[in-house]
């Protein structure tokens, strides 16, 4: 298949292109966590430098078409260039189509969470943690320390009168309101995310949830908090929505959840960046 | 003349895709669309898109190294290296990934590589199983993602260990030496280039990845499928059991095919709905075998080879978890 190192190289350079361009605009963030995009950096140049070797190794007449190392299996024509168009589909269709966010469709195929990460206490572990990787720390950066500290977030919401859902704390947040409800009924509450509703909710309840992301999106999991109110008969699914409300306490299947009741609600643009990014490695 | 006549429209529709691709980037709007896709659809290249664009840097790096072992690396160093005693081998093949952390994508070029330059096959393959688990990235992402049941990320790492030598060496007891790869016409002979190593090392690299791509995109995009119209809510509804579960969260592994770096937060929010075990499975299952490396599998080794070793792992994982089930 040596004949085709030029239609190698093209495909090759189309990658990056690809790849570039998702970078420049942006929408990467909406394919990859933020974490990645280092090894897609260095995926593109890779690519690219790749290409380019394969287009000028396709001049070179007296190139050997044989390496020794069984890539060249000789394959009908059509085999081959069967092989080349999956190679090219996704190129193409990443370049024409553009993505699409997840929705509440796959939040009904992939259940929504409503009690935090996992549920349960954890205030030691991080010390046990640091103990762990004490002398890793370097070696393997523990990203969690640039976003908000759990235990120094707990304090700060436990102290004040209203609990503001960002970016940053949301998948914290959530699991310190689950696990210390008591003390956070009554309390003011703001939180923006996407309307989603179980078959089973009536109009005016919902969850309002985000998608939280750990590296692509393939690996999504929905986070949310119950709300009710008559302000959300207005609003259908995946609209997205800035609450602000009350915590209550609710049951629901068997479980206390927290629950907003709803005081006021804005319909907002969907975010540019509408996934959280979990904060693991 | 035949030949030439293939090549001129080769390079024809090489020059077109090449001034097609250019058009797209630079002139084709992507906010003034005209072209869209019905939503499920669109979910689907979304999913496929995000699975190739997070592989593709690892199959990279895979490939690199295989390159670098195929070009650097001779089979009389190898052997030097390896334990003569193949059990000893195994067993320290699995801690490999403590050192080289490579994940599940980058790791089938390299232990084919490493076994085609005489590495005993049950040796490759215990690396090929432990690499994606045993290694501190993944302990680490485990441990964040069960924060308050940290044993989970500990046994992970013990059960992966036991689970590799154990397939490791059932699959020594069965096929000794045995050659498992493929062999193909071309590959009798070692080639003698008069290129310096390191073009050696870049040309061999970009044709591997298009060797190992072909079979992750075919993966990735079976996975999408998956990602987009299976209903999870409904499977979790069956496996609540003990005895069924594991191989419920183990299809699911599967099926999946999740980086395993990032599966142990996907693990965590099946919520309680499964048993430890389970939950266990799922993360060990899944690493070692998936629908997107699958193919891989199957176009290196052997068909035989790799039907045994994936019954052999599913079995060894069973009962394992369901060992680790009654003792815990």
């Amino acid at each position: 298949m040596s004949d085709n190192l030029f239609l190698r190289g093209v495909i090759l350079l189309g990658f990056a292109l690809f790849m570039f361009k998702l970078i420049v605009t942006g929408q990467i963030q909406q394919l990859v966590a933020p974490k990645m995009l280092p090894f897609l950096y260095f995926a593109m140049g890779t690519l690219f430098i790749l290409s380019l070797m394969q287009i000028w190794r396709s001049d070179d007449k007296k190139q050997i078409a044989c390496c020794g190392c069984d890539h060249h299996e000789r394959r009908s024509p059509f085999q081959s260039s069967i092989v080349y168009v999956i190679f090219v589909v996704p190129v193409l269709t990443g370049l024409i189509f553009s993505n699409q966010v997840l929705d509440s469709s796959v939040a009904a195929k992939r259940g929504v969470q409503l009690s935090g990460l996992s549920g349960g206490d954890s205030s030691s572990d991080d010390e046990f943690f640091a103990q762990l990787f004490g002398n890793e720390i370097e070696e393997v950066p523990i990203e969690k320390r640039e976003k908000v500290d759990k235990n120094q977030l707990e304090k700060a919401l436990l102290a004040s009168d209203k609990v503001v859902f960002t970016k940053e704390n949301y998948l914290e947040a959530l699991e310190i309101i689950h696990n210390n409800i008591e003390h956070f009924v009554g309390k003011e509450v703001e939180l923006t995310g996407f309307v989603y509703r179980e078959p089973d909710f009536v109009k005016e309840k919902a969850v309002i949830a985000r998608f939280v992301i750990s590296c692509c999106v393939a690996d999504a999991s929905v986070y949310g908090m119950l709300a009710s109110g008559k302000q959300l008969n207005s609003i259908v699914n995946d609209e997205w929505v800035k609450v602000t409300g009350i915590i209550k306490r609710t049951n629901y299947k068997g479980n206390v959840l927290p629950c907003i009741e709803i005081k006021g609600i804005n319909k907002i643009k969907q975010p540019n960046e509408p996934y959280i990014y979990d904060g693991s490695l | 003349m035949k030949r030439t006549i293939s090549n001129v429209v080769n390079d024809f529709f090489s020059f077109l895709l090449l001034l097609m691709f250019l058009y797209l980037f630079f002139f084709y709007e992507m906010n003034k669309i005209t072209f869209t896709l019905p939503k499920e659809w669109a979910m689907v290249n979304t999913m496929f898109l995000s699975i190739i664009l997070e592989a593709i840097p690892f199959i990279l790096i895979g490939v690199f190294v295989s390159a670098f072992i195929q070009t650097f690396i001779s089979e009389d160093m190898l052997q030097r290296w390896m334990p003569q005693n193949t059990f000893i081998a195994i067993v320290l093949s699995a801690f490999l990934g403590i050192i080289f952390p490579v994940c599940e994508c980058a790791i089938i070029p390299i232990v084919r590589r490493l076994i085609k330059k005489g590495m005993p096959p049950a040796v490759g393959m215990t690396f090929l199983m432990s690499a994606p688990i045993l290694n501190p990235v993944v302990f680490a992402s485990t441990y964040y993602a069960f924060q308050q049941k940290n044993q989970i990320a500990f046994a992970r790492m013990g059960l992966a260990f036991l689970v590799a030598v154990l397939v490791g060496s059932i699959l020594y007891r069965l096929f000794k030496q045995q050659n498992p790869l493929k062999i193909k016409a071309s590959s009798m002979h070692e080639h003698v280039h008069t290129e310096n190593k390191w073009k050696a090392t870049l040309y061999h690299a970009s044709d591997e990845f298009f060797d190992t791509g072909k079979y992750l995109l075919i993966g990735a995009f079976l996975a999408s499928l998956v990602q987009t119209f299976l209903n999870r809510n409904a499977l979790l509804q069956i496996g609540t059991d003990e005895l069924v579960s594991p191989f419920i969260t183990m299809g699911f592994a599967y099926v999946l095919s999740l980086c395993s770096e990032a599966d142990a937060f996907v693990a965590a929010s099946f919520g309680n709905t499964f048993s430890e075990g389970a939950i266990l499975a799922f993360l060990i299952y899944g690493p070692m075998l998936d629908l997107k490396n699958t193919l891989m599998l199957f176009a290196y080794f052997r068909t035989r080879f790799v039907i045994s070793f994936m019954l052999i792992l599913t079995c060894v994982v069973y009962f394992v978890i369901l060992l680790y089930q009654i003792l815990f």
